[in-house]
């Protein structure tokens, strides 16, 4: 083993400028090695530098931009859709009239775009990126160029799924689960082209996903700065290695069913199709079997930002650091036993139904620890309640609500009922809109200081802030109140349904509606303060935030190469708030 | 801009990548089989073959399997002679490739007589299901095998790097284990 | 007997699947594979990074002894 030890990229022993080609990353002789090489000291081309670079923290933005940009397409396609339930018929402004095909494609857009192109891209692909090296006290990834293709990859996935929408037929209009038989035949989802464009698209974006998976792994394995030990990781790191591993181990069923589907859709073979000898429920499984590990996927990292932020702001060691770590892996294990409880009412066998209740239960115990973790660290701290913690306390009360709700769905006996309603759809939303936005929020008010140089303005985070919780409630609440009335989704127009009309449903419609475009415009005032304090805000030192992390050793923004004065070496915990022998109250990990 | 001695890792990166990377192919081949098992298990009775259709050839793919595990055998002789500088592990690799090569193009003519005989994609299920598994195995088994090609020039001109021949081997055995799996399962 | 009633409700129904036993049989071999791989992998590094700790100590005891 010790003869292969040679082949990190760190091994060769020039320091951090020159990445040795790993041999593993470059099985089929793309790019050669001396191409690689010339990436180091002279300063590139500001194009080679920012599209072409194998740079961590570039990579991160790029991720992290892609992202923004994306969930502005998703942002304005919930608009208009929400705009056609509250008022039908009428010509939404900056858009014009939605037809029911319209109406499907943007729904099946929002969904999977604020899935599949902002939530995993900013919480896994850029804040990984970007916090993973830092965090653990390395100069880069170890296999920077797996890193770039990455990138790339997903870059062209998101590029074919915007070219999608110009297609004839429009953007895919078979709901981001992609059920068939409506998403597997054109004269029922009525966009030919859009559906295997859209079936590529996210295939794409998997092998990207699945290509910085391995890298993460192998990073935080083998490229921990010296004297960091298993327990001396922060836990936002550990999280994003569960939930790397968690999605690496559940996407291969899916990639089979998107081929298979694909199949069916443009060579007319009949693997989910009934008529030919296929079953459609197989699809569901596919799809869930590497759907609910994704939940998971996307939340570990949600609350591993949280502890990062909480423990900072309340000045206090991480309550129970081990139990957080145990629980998040029990989560992961817990979270392959569960995906049937979407097909409750699909024709499963009941027993089995009973089965998949008693796991999706039960794997609210372990999340429900974690928050209480989460309240047991911030009991006798002393708490700054800055924007940053602002959005991480919000995260807990919003996220605790999700999963209340979901404990409603999870038994099979009350799902019958609430299949299908805007229960779910509030549920879910509760869950996924703080792990997407409010968690994200958290971070890049964090670690904007690190990323940039500069603060934010912390008075307009504040009115962001505020704004943006009390409408997001306003969104859904009213949705949960419909739901329980049995207001059924996937309708293009309630006027058609007179049950559904009764008594103040459509008025909590148009609250809901309202509310939600008052939050989509209170993002202007967080994408104003981004750019602006990019360029104009206050200058900030390397560790304003006072914390512990290695990413806070290093100047801000990090240099190519991450730290100056060579890699750090560390001797305590991420945690070591309030230590009684320092005169200070914190105590980086690097401090002798 | 000081240096220091790097972390030694514990498992080197090309082997801890290749892993991980195999679990996630594992997981794409158990989806299909799957869902195989499972169509199967649900069809009609008397469709499956459909009528008229052929069967698939199961005693002759008997030859064809056993290449692969030889090939597979004779790479880990290749490892071991690589291990110990032994002069003739190049060659032993190229039989490796030669033997495996030798699985891919018999494949390649069953297919041709399947294809031939009638059973496509959209035939059937079980064409459906035969066509996309065996497939999919044999897009892997190409690319493998690209890669075991790369590894014997580089291996015979003294350029190979442990981690390259290490992630090529996995790979390929990955593809020569999954085999037996999907021939026990599809072809009976 | 009641058979023919049954079959109007979606999850009633199912029991008389004929795939049933291959859905719960896959059921399984699917939710369990991962984690068996992940916990051989596991297993694998764990004993490897053991293998090494040895291998350093003994080498530090060569070390300590020629000394």
């Amino acid at each position: 083993m010790s003869s292969t030890a040679t082949d990190t990229a760190h091994g060769d022993g020039h320091g951090h400028d020159a990445h040795a080609p790993s041999g593993w990353d470059d099985p089929h002789g793309h790019g050669g090695h001396g191409a690689h090489d010339a990436h180091g000291h002279a300063e590139p081309h500001w194009l080679i530098k920012y599209f072409w670079s194998t740079d961590h923290k570039i990579i991160g933005m790029q991720y992290l931009f892609t992202g923004m940009f994306m969930a502005l397409i998703g942002g304005f396609a919930v608009y208009v859709f929400r705009m056609q339930l509250a008022f039908p018929g009428m010509s939404v402004p900056f858009y014009g009239r939605v037809t029911a095909t319209d109406y499907n494609a943007l729904v099946t857009t929002h969904g999977s775009v604020m899935i599949f192109w902002v939530a995993m891209p900013v919480l896994i692909a850029a804040l990984g990126n970007y916090l993973i090296p830092l965090m653990i006290g390395c100069d880069d990834m170890v296999f920077p160029r797996l890193n770039r293709l990455s990138y790339q990859l997903f870059l062209i996935s998101a590029i074919v799924l915007i070219y999608s929408f110009f297609v004839d037929g429009g953007a895919f209009g078979g709901a981001w689960t992609a059920y068939p038989p409506l998403s597997a035949k054109a004269e029922y989802n009525l966009t030919p082209t859009g559906a295997p464009l859209w079936l590529f698209a996210v295939a794409l974006e998997f092998a990207a996903f699945l290509l910085g998976g391995i890298n993460f792994v192998t990073t935080v394995m083998n490229s921990r700065a010296k004297g960091m030990k298993m327990f001396d990781v922060p836990i936002v790191v550990w999280m994003i290695i569960i939930a790397s591993i968690l999605f690496m181990a559940s996407v291969g069923p899916l990639i089979a069913g998107a081929v298979m589907l694909m199949f069916d859709q443009t060579i007319g073979t009949g693997f989910f199709d009934p008529n030919k000898g296929g079953d459609p429920v197989l699809w569901q499984h596919l799809f869930w079997f590497f759907g609910h590990p994704e939940v998971y996927v996307v939340l570990l990292p949600a609350m591993g930002i949280v502890a990062e932020v909480i423990t900072t702001f309340s000045r206090k060691k991480l309550f129970a650091y081990k139990s957080v770590l145990y629980t998040a892996v029990g989560t992961g294990g817990l979270s392959f036993f569960v995906w049937a409880h979407h097909q409750f009412i699909a024709g499963i066998d009941p027993r089995m139904a009973n089965i998949f209740s008693v796991t999706t239960l039960l794997i609210s115990i372990p999340v429900a620890e974690m928050v209480f973790v989460y309240i047991a660290t911030l009991f006798g701290g002393s708490i700054r309640l800055t924007t940053p913690m602002l959005w991480a306390l919000a995260f807990i009360a919003e996220f605790l609500l999700g999963g209340v709700t979901g404990i409603f769905l999870g038994a099979s006996g009350a799902d019958i009922y609430f299949h299908d309603t805007y229960f779910v759809i509030a549920h879910f939303h509760y869950t996924f809109f703080p792990i997407a936005f409010i968690a994200s929020f958290a971070a890049l008010t964090y670690w904007f200081p690190k990323m940039f140089g500069r603060y934010m303005n912390d008075t307009w985070g504040k009115v962001h802030f505020w704004i943006s919780i009390i409408s997001f409630n306003c969104i859904f609440i009213p949705l949960f109140l419909l739901g329980a009335r049995g207001d059924h989704r996937r309708i293009y127009d309630y006027t058609h349904f007179p049950d559904l009309m009764k008594s103040g449903m459509q008025d909590l419609r148009i609250l809901a509606t309202l509310s939600l475009v008052v939050l989509l415009v209170t993002q202007v005032i967080f994408l104003v303060n981004f750019f602006y304090s990019m360029v104009k805000g206050k200058k900030a030192e390397q560790n304003p935030w006072k914390a512990n992390t290695l990413e806070w050793q290093c100047p801000s923004p990090p240099p190519h190469g991450n730290f100056p004065d060579g890699l750090p070496t560390v001797h305590r915990g991420p945690y070591e708030f309030s230590h009684p022998d320092r005169q200070e109250d914190y105590w980086p990990q690097n401090a002798s | 801009m000081s240096v220091q001695e790097p972390r030694k890792p514990v498992l080197p990166n090309a082997v801890l990548g290749t892993l991980f990377f195999v679990v996630a192919e594992v997981m794409l081949f158990s989806g299909m089989i799957s869902a195989f098992t499972i169509s199967k298990a649900g069809a009609l009775p008397g469709t499956w073959p459909m009528p008229g259709q052929p069967r698939l050839p199961a005693e002759a793919t008997a030859l064809n399997t056993a290449l692969l595990i030889l090939s597979g055998i004779v790479l880990i002789v290749a490892h071991r002679l690589y291990k110990s500088k032994n002069p003739v592990a190049h060659w032993v690799t190229l039989a490796s490739w030669a033997l495996g090569t030798g699985f891919v193009a018999l494949q390649g003519v069953e297919w041709w007589t399947l294809l031939n005989a009638g059973m496509t994609l959209k035939s059937s299920p079980l064409g459906g299901f035969f066509y996309l598994i065996v497939g999919g195995h044999a897009l892997h088994a190409v690319i493998a095998l690209v890669a075991l090609f790369m590894a014997w020039v580089k291996m015979a001109r003294g350029t190979l790097s442990p981690g390259f021949f290490f992630g090529t081997q996995t790979f390929w055995y990955f593809v020569v284990l999954m085999w037996p799996v999907i021939y026990a399962r599809v072809y009976f | 007997m009641n058979s023919l009633l049954t079959i109007a409700c979606a999850v009633c129904g199912a029991g008389e699947d004929p795939a049933k036993g291959s859905y719960v049989g896959m059921t399984l071999i699917i939710s369990a594979l991962p984690l068996a791989m992940l916990g051989g992998i596991i297993w694998y590094v764990v004993r490897a990074a053991k293998k090494a700790e040895l291998a350093e100590n003994a080498q530090q005891a060569k070390t300590d002894g020629r000394a």
